[in-house]
């Protein structure tokens, strides 16, 4: 589903990412760790086509995502750590616009946005303007519109900060769900627990390298996710891929 | 005291603004004085421009009546800045959780807010006063006490106004709290305020035009705004007792609003943080899918006619237009008049190119394009990763400045034909002109915007007044007006009309065309490079 060669990302004259490799196949779900300052959002926002880069190929879908962004970005759907969202919108125009953008039928997008909302407890609030949300709220209402045109590929930057228990486990079984029908989920966060029970693959990134990518079951080993990140955070070690 | 003086210059930064251009992260921010300097520069050329203006125009004994019009702007300028600084800044101010977080005490947190917001409002009435004071003092030769108390009693001019703007925008906050369209009342109220202003100002010049009436607006002044006119008694006479009672009463004003407020800014605030607007019987309907270009474009009308602040600042030029044709429909006999002593055909031709040129000028002036981009701000996120092609973005925006200049234009040209009985070929060229100028004035403004993006600000009106593509876009738009009218009095007036209204639908097609051509190879290119 994603294939990223090389990736060269640079603020000014600071090289943040050192040429990255990464695939994510399909029906997966990958989680991304690495300290704060790895450049783990800088490489989210390279794929979503948000920040340019300077080296490097990214493929979504076979979509190159500098030469075919829109088909790349047609069967994705991207969630920042901190979602915003018009202010001066409603959560429903919010929604409204996505479906729009994504060409999704008015009953689909009707019942999705029933669906959904009601699932996660902000339906009574998609009349009110966005302004009037707390950040949890925003977060719903940005989940919503990422699952609103079901992508094929969906990529969450620290999707659990601001969720209540609830509705964190209802993006787990979402996230599950989506990938059971053949779509890929990449996420970064820093919930070791939920990466190590939830992700199929993980990669750790320390210092905008990866330190280590694999199956989740191999990397850990015998320790915790935890453990094998707080080493690696200490001895910055050769790459391992397994 | 030290802490006390950091906050200050924290709050400073906020209403001044963020000094990144938005693509790049690591450029050093410029100090805060120097982002004084694009404030300060506006205050001077607006005080010069009009000064000089009022001096020329009116000039002779009546050289104080354009130092009460120059103060009345001033206390206008400082109650209309400070609503809006007030509303967002004072009321509503966004770090007041991170603040009241802190080991600070209330009174340190308002002090330094209202210091802060003291300092903003001298900066705009100080660098208006100034160069009509020195214009003034220069041209009618005073003594050296005028400037003495001009200078010291500028310090204090801007106090009662705060004070003023300080109560309307209290007021706005506690009436519209909870409401659904809280943004949009807000604007309605400052937009009337406007309307106000530019009324009374109107008036003023009406009455200036007839002799006798001075001592009525000096009367006005002094009895609507007495420190203005203590202010300037005191500097024109010279008299010291005036000067020292209007620094009185400011210094009272502000004292005892500062008693009375200072405990009701924190709770206001607190309030304003629990009293969101909530639909209760919200019920999801079937709605209808639009197309990406139309979805964007409904998304930016909201958003533009959301913001009347940005309306206010960007497109006022078109409502004047509006005005002034409805006036033209109104004095319409004595148009008529007009007409018959011209010359009907040749005449009403002339008159139709110079209608055009105006129209040209207004659209000018309303380059709403011009920071759209910017705008998007926090928000940029979206655009660039949703699948939307960079064309319907430039389109989507294109679209909602051509109908804020071709909605207007288009009516007072249709207006103009009729008062000046154009015929039907003069009334489709003007048609053509409205057009084409619409689109073009927009779709340059994209490209200005796209050459000097901000897309980190925190407040809006940092990017529609502060921007250096919107100063970019007016003065563009000032220096091609000057130029066309300038080269038509010069050079072009004895060419026959109708063939300089060809020339000019042709220059404006080429224009269009080639502005198009920049933006679909370049522009895109360019955007594609944004980030914040």
């Amino acid at each position: 589903m994603l294939e990223i060669k090389g990736l060269v990302k640079s603020y000014g004259s600071k090289e943040v990412l050192h040429g990255i490799d990464l695939e994510v196949r399909d029906g997966e779900i990958f989680g991304f760790i690495g300290p704060n300052g790895a450049g783990k959002s800088t490489t989210l926002k390279c794929l979503s086509g948000i920040l340019p880069f300077e080296k490097g190929d990214i493929k979504i879908g076979g979509y190159d995502i500098l030469t075919n962004p829109m088909e790349a970005k047609r069967i994705t759907a991207y969630l920042p750590d901190n979602p915003d969202i018009y202010e001066n919108l409603t959560g429903i125009q919010f929604l409204n616009f996505v479906g729009d953008v994504f060409n999704v039928p008015s009953d689909v997008r009707t019942q999705r946005i029933n669906d959904l909302s009601r699932e996660l407890e902000i339906y009574e609030n998609l009349g009110d303007q966005v302004s009037s949300y707390s950040h949890g709220m925003k977060q719903k209402l940005a989940l919503i519109s990422a699952f609103l045109h079901e992508p094929k590929f969906l990529v969450l930057d620290e999707p659990f900060v601001g969720l209540d228990p609830k509705a964190a486990f209802i993006l787990k079984q979402k996230m599950k769900q989506l990938c059971e029908r053949g779509s890929s989920v990449l996420f970064s966060s820093h919930v070791l627990e939920v990466v190590e029970k939830l992700c199929d693959r993980v990669g750790i990134m320390v210092a905008g390298e990866f330190r280590q990518i694999g199956a989740t079951e191999d990397i850990i080993a015998d320790q915790s996710l935890e453990q094998v990140f707080l080493e690696l955070d200490k001895n910055e070690t050769p790459l391992e891929t397994h | 005291m030290k802490l006390l003086w950091k906050l200050i210059k924290i709050q400073l930064a906020g209403f001044l603004g963020a000094s990144s251009n938005g693509t790049s992260r690591k450029k050093k921010p410029w100090p805060l004085w120097t982002r004084m300097l694009v404030p300060a520069a506006a205050c001077i050329y607006l005080s010069v421009v009009y000064s000089t203006l009022y001096f020329d125009g009116i000039g002779g004994k009546m050289g104080d009546y354009s130092m009460y019009m120059i103060a009345f702007f001033a206390v206008m300028m400082t109650i209309l800045g400070g609503l809006s600084m007030a509303l967002g800044a004072l009321y509503e101010f966004k770090d007041y959780d991170f603040l009241m977080s802190l080991p600070l005490t209330k009174t340190v947190i308002v002090a330094s807010k209202l210091i802060a917001f003291y300092l903003m409002e001298l900066l705009y009435s100080f660098f208006i006063i100034m160069p009509a004071l020195f214009i003034f003092g220069i041209r009618y030769m005073m003594d050296p006490v005028y400037y003495i108390l001009g200078v010291i009693g500028t310090l204090f001019f801007p106090m009662l106004p705060m004070v003023i703007a300080c109560l309307i925008a209290l007021l706005i906050r506690i009436v519209t709290a909870g409401k659904k369209h809280q943004k949009l009342f807000t604007n309605l109220i400052t937009f009337a305020g406007l309307g106000v202003y530019m009324f009374v100002v109107f008036r003023m010049n009406m009455d200036a035009a007839a002799s006798g009436m001075r001592s009525d607006f000096i009367d006005g002044v002094v009895k609507y705004i007495p420190t203005a006119g203590l202010f300037l008694s005191s500097i024109l006479e010279p008299s010291v007792i005036k000067g020292l009672l209007a620094i009185a009463i400011n210094l009272a004003a502000l004292g005892l609003f500062v008693w009375w407020l200072s405990p009701r800014i924190i709770s206001t605030n607190a309030k304003m943080r629990s009293a969101a607007y909530h639909d209760k019987n919200f019920r999801l309907k079937e709605t209808k899918s639009n197309s990406t270009l139309m979805s964007l474009f409904k998304r930016e009308l909201v958003k533009t006619f959301g913001n009347l602040f940005y309306l206010i600042n960007m497109a006022m030029g078109q409502v004047m237009l509006v005005i002034v044709a409805v006036a033209m429909m109104i004095y319409r006999s004595d148009i008529e008049i007009l007409i018959s002593q011209i010359g009907a055909g040749y005449g009403v031709q002339v008159i139709a190119l110079i209608l055009m040129m105006v129209i040209i000028a207004a659209a000018f002036m309303a380059p709403v394009s011009s920071v759209s981009i910017s705008l998007e701000g926090k928000y940029f996120w979206l655009l660039k990763s949703l699948p939307i092609h960079t064309e319907d973005v430039f389109f989507s925006k294109i679209l909602v400045n051509f109908v804020i200049i071709a909605v207007p234009s288009g009516i007072s040209w249709i207006l103009s034909a009729i008062v000046f009985k154009m015929t039907a070929v003069t009334v489709l060229e003007g048609i053509a002109v409205v057009l084409l100028t619409a689109y073009l004035v927009s779709a340059l403004g994209i490209l200005i915007n796209l050459l000097f993006p901000k897309l980190v600000w925190d407040r809006e009106a940092v990017v529609i007044k502060q921007s250096m593509s919107s100063f970019v876009a007016v003065l563009l738009g000032l220096g091609l007006s000057a130029g066309m009218f300038v080269l038509y009095f010069a050079k072009l007036y004895t060419v026959e009309p109708g063939i300089l209204t060809l020339a000019l639908i042709g220059l404006l097609a080429v224009l269009v065309l080639a502005v198009t051509a920049l933006l679909m190879t370049w522009g895109k290119k360019r955007f594609g490079r944004l980030s914040n």
